[in-house]
């Protein structure tokens, strides 16, 4: 049975991931956005502060965050599934509980050792037979909840998952499963106890099997005819309680009596246990099945609870989303897109970007320091990684199109304890990049080869680019390495697919900021900046 | 004349033995693992030396390939598991308690004899394979068969056979006693779980099998049982003192040769799952050839490890007639004289090989020389012991054999080396042998006529490709950027884009 809530045809697993999805995180920051996942804004403790959030949750986001869409129809599907969670909130969390508790109690009894006791004993058996019971009760319960909200539902995620349900897990499926359930009871304690007129009641079995004895005149070919498990009174286990009836009985041609023979006793035990362990084997498959449901209902239940987290956060700041729309073109345009990892640390009061770069293969930013090339830079990356999630994405309006992989390469300052040295560590990982990149890929380059000389960084990155762009590959860079800069510049002012952006710089000097097309300068303004601090 | 699977004439065991050495050497002993693994033990020896004449060679190659065909395969696989529980049950009458327990299982040896010898017939018949060893053990089959006293034995077992079979008994168990019926139950439980979970078929684990003993239950089922079914048991009797043990001496051999077959389809079938293709080579004599030829037992190991292997290709035609490989530590030059060594052995055998396509001409014999690596010995003594083991390769009996010599004389000075290793290329190549030469000295591809230079291959990171192409050995130490290292340059990039 599947689930089916993450992508149309299949569950979560086995994907694959961003080739260097490690080095994004740390990139773009995106453990700020896992740790938002974890906890629910809305719900305080008495003193006011919030409650303790869930690392699962953030697990989840950051699992699935790992693993790009590649077609707007996946991206659309995932996206219709997480606005009926937005919309059945209760539910979302109604399912995330039930997994959690299936799992619990099954763990219990030692789901990760795949059962308590060595295979093939009837400890082991009797804790199989009771995780089956688990997993059918749990069912039972998804499929109430879902049923309870199938009026509202707008996905064909959720459409499909309850029209499954109600096929594969129909009422006379159920009812069926309950039987065999009953039917081994005598075998592994299920119930409650059960008493009648003050007395306990212990459940024996009813059988009748076929047998032929063709295998050397042992018994063999067994055939069940009928199983059941009947609740007696204690002392009428062995017959119906009257010794002389039972006595008679025992001694009719054809009869083979247990009574005050512990052999046989023996036998009739390890007949039981195995017409049991048959029986049993055939939900096996079931186990497994509704077992990989639950771990599944689990984990992307968890998911969709943490994007429903990262939105309340969203909306508790005053961050303006939307669901991005998937372009078959190669267009990019966004009006006041936000990084949301900077806008979370500074409770959303951020800039926005407004622009469109449509049909570009390569942009470069330059200018000023602290302008906000970098934020913007990572505001592009976060915004793409989150449409390919399928989430919404912090900005008023955004349209870009599907990227085959990312890759970030971003300078990064605080590796300072590295064997080798910082450039052979810098072009080392850009190999790595080399190796993954495919026509449609797009790579964010953020101060790149800034560890060397300004002429030779300049050099590499000047191979490097041109050789990218003329693959196919897409590239975002921000850079201080002018010469590079300006090369690239002369090289195609007057290409159609490549544009010169740079931080905006009012004539008073005043950086608001936003990002404005402009032919890179030969000064970083690092002087102003260096008149403010320290003139 | 005796029938035999592995030899025309009939005889099976004047093949030509082949070292232990050449098989480790190869690798080709951690494959036999492989290939004999879950097969009968005493399958090894029949891969431990080469048909006696090229048409041997030629004999076993067509029944290879008609038991690479599914149906020949499956008639034959079918047959040899048929032995295995004809001597399983054999070996129940032994150890049956009673009488009359011995005199059931020898009636299913019987069944089980008659039963997979008149199938094995029937499905060889319709498989129809066109080697001349298969068609002939085919009519000797059929006409086995059809013999008077074969066709009473067959009958007589069946029918008591499919008698035994039928009869069943109803077992009720409830609060604590068994009621026992003669007859059968419709098995409306058992229908109530094949209807709940379709498509799965479950096996009853039958608790008291774990002797051949009756347990008390049985004991019990039996004592009621034969004493309704007196007539039957009357009849069994009969049949034992009728017939004595029956056994076939042709059959006996052939059963075993047909492992020799068997095995080897059998993990050629397992290496196709894994994604590693073999094909039937030609014999032609023109040329020895092969493409995407790999290592099999690195395939084998790498399987198991989830990686691949890189295939190779070869070409020796017209006057070459040795390869001299050289190349960086760990470029795949041990590993593709071995992949050679491999094809002529399997290809002698009449098996096919790691390769898209071969072609293997006919070579009287295959030597390998190995280093001994790590020995104790320095200087004289691994000297005098390498000169020892060349000895016999050198000997007129190996003329027209395929060597594969891996690292000669490597605690001699360099000059000494050069000037031996020329003169043993120089030798074989006059014994009319061919082969490889896998060498750190360069300086032996100039060795003169008939010699082939190989490289093993590096990219311009002096990384390993294991790549092998004809080159003339070439001096790699050059010192490269860490641009250039990381293969970043423009033109390295344009490069690896393209």
């Amino acid at each position: 049975m599947n689930l089916n809530l993450l992508y149309r045809d299949r569950e979560w697993g086995s994907a694959s991931p961003y080739k260097d999805w490690l080095s994004i995180t740390k990139d773009l920051g995106l453990s700020s956005l896992f740790k938002a996942a974890e906890t629910d804004d809305s719900v305080r403790t008495k003193s006011g502060a919030t409650a303790a959030g869930d690392p699962y949750l953030g697990q989840a986001v950051k699992r699935v965050m790992a693993v790009p869409l590649k077609t707007a129809d996946e991206i659309k599907y995932r996206q219709e599934i997480l606005k009926d969670c937005i919309t059945k909130q209760g539910m979302v969390k109604d399912l995330y509980r039930i997994s959690s508790v299936v799992l619990a109690e099954w763990d219990k009894l030692g789901r990760k050792n795949n059962g308590t006791g060595e295979v093939g004993t009837k400890g082991k058996l009797i804790t199989d037979i009771k995780v089956l019971k688990i997993l059918v009760d749990g069912m039972r319960d998804v499929r109430e909840t879902v049923k309870m909200n199938a009026a509202g539902f707008g996905s064909e995620g959720f459409t499909g998952l309850y029209n499954r349900l109600e096929e594969e897990f129909s009422d006379e499926r159920r009812t069926n499963l309950y039987i065999v359930l009953d039917s081994m009871s005598f075998f592994s304690d299920i119930y409650e106890k059960e008493r009648k007129r003050n007395e306990y009641l212990v459940r024996v079995p009813k059988m009748r099997l076929e047998c032929g004895l063709s295998n050397g005149l042992k018994v063999g070919d067994f055939k069940i005819d009928s199983l059941q498990s009947k609740a007696v009174e204690y002392d009428k286990q062995f017959g119906v309680g009257n010794k002389v009836l039972d006595r008679i009985t025992s001694l009719s041609p054809g009869v083979i009596s247990l009574r005050n023979d512990q052999a046989l006793k023996v036998d009739a035990e390890k007949l039981e246990f195995a017409v049991v362990s048959y029986v049993y084997s055939y939900c096996t498959d079931l186990v497994s099945d509704f077992g990989a449901f639950f771990d599944q209902l689990h984990f992307q239940m968890g998911f969709y609870l943490g994007v429903i987290n990262i939105r309340s956060r969203m909306s508790r700041f005053g961050i303006e989303y939307c669901y991005p729309e998937v372009d078959t073109e190669d267009r990019l345009r966004y009006e006041d897109l936000r990084e949301l990892i900077l806008s979370f640390e500074m409770s959303g009061r951020t800039v926005g970007n407004t622009g469109r770069l449509d049909d570009k293969q390569l942009v470069v930013i330059t200018g000023a320091n602290q302008g906000g090339k970098s934020t913007f830079l990572r505001s592009l990356g976060v915004a793409q990684i989150m449409m390919q999630c399928g989430l919404m994405v912090p900005a008023k309006m955004f349209r870009s199109s599907i990227r085959t992989s990312i890759y970030t390469h971003f300078t990064r300052r605080e590796d300072s304890a590295m064997n080798s040295g910082r450039l052979d560590e810098e072009l080392r990982r850009m190999d790595r990049i080399v190796n993954g990149l495919e026509k449609g890929s797009l790579v964010l380059l953020n101060e790149s080869f800034a560890t060397t000389t300004e002429k030779d960084g300049s050099a590499i990155a000047y191979g490097i680019v041109k050789a990218l762009k003329e693959a196919g590959v897409k590239v975002y860079t921000v850079t201080h390495l002018l010469s590079f800069a300006q090369q690239i510049y002369e090289e195609t002012k007057d290409d159609e697919d490549v544009v010169f952006l740079s931080a905006e710089h009012l004539d008073d000097g005043q950086r608001t900021f936003k990002m404005i097309p402009h032919a890179p300068e030969l000064t970083s303004f690092g002087l102003e900046l260096y008149d403010k601090v320290l003139g | 004349m005796a029938l035999s699977l592995l030899s025309q004439n009939g005889i099976s065991e004047n093949g030509i033995t082949v070292p232990e050495s050449v098989l480790t050497d190869l690798n080709l002993d951690q494959v036999l693992d492989k290939v004999c693994e879950g097969w009968d033990e005493d399958v090894r020896t029949l891969y431990s030396s080469f048909p006696a004449c090229r048409e041997d060679e030629e004999y076993r190659r067509a029944i290879y390939e008609d038991v690479r065909s599914d149906s020949v395969y499956s008639a034959m696989f079918n047959y040899h598991a048929g032995i295995k529980s004809r001597l399983e049950y054999a070996s129940k009458i032994e150890n049956a308690y009673e009488l009359v327990q011995k005199r059931v299982w020898f009636l299913r040896v019987i069944y089980t004899y008659v039963s997979s010898l008149e199938t094995l017939d029937a499905e060889l018949k319709k498989a129809a394979p066109k080697s001349e060893g298969l068609k002939a053990f085919s009519s000797f089959l059929s006409k086995y068969i059809s013999d008077g006293y074969f066709k009473k034995l067959s009958l007589d077992a069946t029918s008591l056979w499919k008698e035994l079979c039928d009869f069943h008994v109803v077992l009720t168990y409830d609060r604590g006693q068994f009621t026992l019926k003669d007859g059968t139950a419709p098995g409306a439980y058992e229908k109530f779980l094949k209807e709940l979970f379709p498509d799965q078929n479950r096996a009853f684990d039958n608790p008291f099998t774990d002797t051949e003993y009756y347990s008390d239950l049985e004991a019990e089922i039996v004592r009621l049982f034969t004493r309704k079914n007196k007539e039957f048991f009357k009849k069994l009797e009969a049949f034992c003192n009728e017939y004595p043990e029956v056994e076939n001496r042709d059959l006996t051999v052939i059963e075993k040769e047909m492992v020799y077959y068997l095995a080897f389809v059998s993990f050629e079938r397992n290496m196709k799952r894994q994604g590693y293709e073999m094909c039937m080579p030609s014999a032609s004599d023109d040329k020895l050839s092969a493409e995407n030829l790999y290592d099999l037992a690195l395939a084998i190991t790498n399987s198991e490890l989830g990686k691949k292997v890189v295939p190779n290709a070869l070409m020796l035609s017209g006057d070459e007639s040795f390869f001299v490989l050289t190349g960086p530590n760990q470029g795949g030059k041990t590993t593709y004289g071995r992949s050679l060594g491999q094809l002529i052995w399997l290809s002698k055998m009449g098996f096919s090989v790691p390769a898209d396509r071969a072609n293997v001409p006919y070579f009287t014999d295959l030597c390998t020389h190995f280093s001994v690596e790590e020995s104790a010995d320095s200087g004289r003594g691994k000297l005098m012991d390498e000169l020892e083991r060349l000895k016999p390769i050198m000997d007129e009996s190996k003329d027209g054999a395929f060597i594969v010599i891996n690292e000669l004389f490597t605690t001699a000075a360099n000059f000494d080396a050069i000037e031996m290793g020329q003169r043993v290329l120089r030798k074989l190549i006059s014994k009319k042998c061919k082969g490889i030469y896998v060498t750190h000295l360069g300086e032996l591809a100039g060795t003169g006529e008939g010699v082939v230079s190989l490289i093993a291959d590096v990219d311009e990171n002096n990384n390993q490709t294991f790549e092998i192409r004809r080159s003339m050995p070439v001096d790699v130490n050059t010192v490269n950027r860490l641009v250039v290292k990381y293969r970043l340059t423009y033109d390295q990039l344009k490069e690896r884009f393209s």
